[in-house]
């Protein structure tokens, strides 16, 4: 059991840091678009 | 840091983590620049430049490849820039393909020993490189005939892909493109999203922009399978993963937001030209093997 988490965590740890980071910037764009352009955030 | 140990036959401890770092960190900006993995030079680099294992550096950049385009999928997906069709089955034949090259790189190790295994490696990423090279120089055309390969291809079962506008394209054919990019994946650490654009927009027929989101997409679940398949045979170190990881982090933005001061003509020489650099390093360091070799 403890085999298969730590082979699984190779995997999905990287995959977890990567949808973060996408989600910290993703937020990060959002504010940055709000204060340039007023409300609503900045468009896709 | 005993994880550390055993890694580089060079650097050891925070200098190796450093490298680690900015090697992740030189990666990410050639992806924000450029829109491609960029692990097709980190596996070479981190064989000649750090002397990481080639088995050791093709599943770590493979663990590192998950997290990279999870973060480059979900954006594209935000944007509408995928075929979720062709992705379900360009993926699962990719992800067979991955577990294939991985077994086939191992059989390779085997049946040649650490020097010669090591020689065919820089060999196959020398080719790979120049391809990839001729390939960014080139530019994306997007496919000028009116049916598609996999279109033409009398092989059933058919499926239509109506957001890339296809109609009867051939599941073998999809198959196909996805296990020989899972196959390269599995055998040399790369995403294969360098090889697996052009396949998709000139072979299949998708858009460029649809192109890179599928592509992402395929890369992701082979890169799951080939790292996993690595991390069975013990040969995935999450010290070189995670510092890889963080640099290109902060690569991509960079590299994002450099590209919006550059051409992209001048981009794509610039990029060709740095991927011929790192074939050439890997040239002088197989020609230094081959002369040291002493029967």
């Amino acid at each position: 059991m403890l085999k298969v988490l730590k082979i699984a965590s190779y995997v999905l740890v990287p995959l977890a840091c990567g949808l973060l980071a996408d989600v910290v910037f993703e937020w990060l764009r959002r504010r940055r678009g709000a204060r340039r352009g007023g409300a609503g955030g900045a468009p896709e | 840091m005993s994880g550390l140990e055993g890694i580089s036959c060079w650097l050891g401890g925070p200098a190796l983590l450093a490298a680690l770092v900015g090697l992740g960190f030189a990666v990410g900006i050639l992806t924000g620049l450029f829109g491609v993995g960029g692990a097709f030079s980190i596996v070479p680099l981190l064989n000649v430049a750090l002397g990481v294992p080639y088995p050791l550096a093709i599943g770590s950049s493979l663990c590192y490849t998950v997290g990279a385009s999870a973060s480059g999928l979900a954006r594209h997906i935000r944007l509408g820039n995928y075929e979720p069709r062709s992705i379900l089955a360009l993926a699962l034949a990719g992800m067979v393909g991955a577990v294939g090259g991985g077994a086939l790189n191992r059989f390779a190790q085997g049946a040649l020993g650490g020097r010669n295994y090591t020689l065919m490696m820089h060999g196959l990423f020398m080719a790979l490189l120049v391809v990839t090279a001729w390939l960014i120089a080139r530019g994306e055309r997007a496919n000028a005939s009116g049916r598609t390969l996999v279109q033409r291809l009398a092989l059933p079962p058919y499926i239509d892909l109506p957001r890339a506008g296809l109609r009867r394209v051939s599941v073998v054919g999809l198959g196909l493109v996805g296990a020989v990019a899972g196959v390269l994946a599995g055998m040399m650490g790369i995403g294969g999203g360098v090889l697996l654009i052009p396949a998709l927009v000139l072979v299949v027929g998708l858009g460029p922009h649809q192109a890179v989101g599928t592509s992402l997409g395929v890369v992701l679940f082979s890169a799951m399978a080939g790292g996993t398949k690595y991390a069975l045979d013990e040969h995935v170190s999450m010290w070189v993963v995670m510092p890889l990881l963080i640099g290109s982090v902060f690569g991509v933005q960079l590299g994002a937001w450099v590209c919006q001061a550059l051409r992209a003509r001048q981009l794509r020489r610039y990029f060709a030209l740095l991927v011929l650099a790192v074939a050439a390093v890997l040239a002088v360091d197989f020609a230094a093997k081959l002369l040291s070799w002493k029967p």
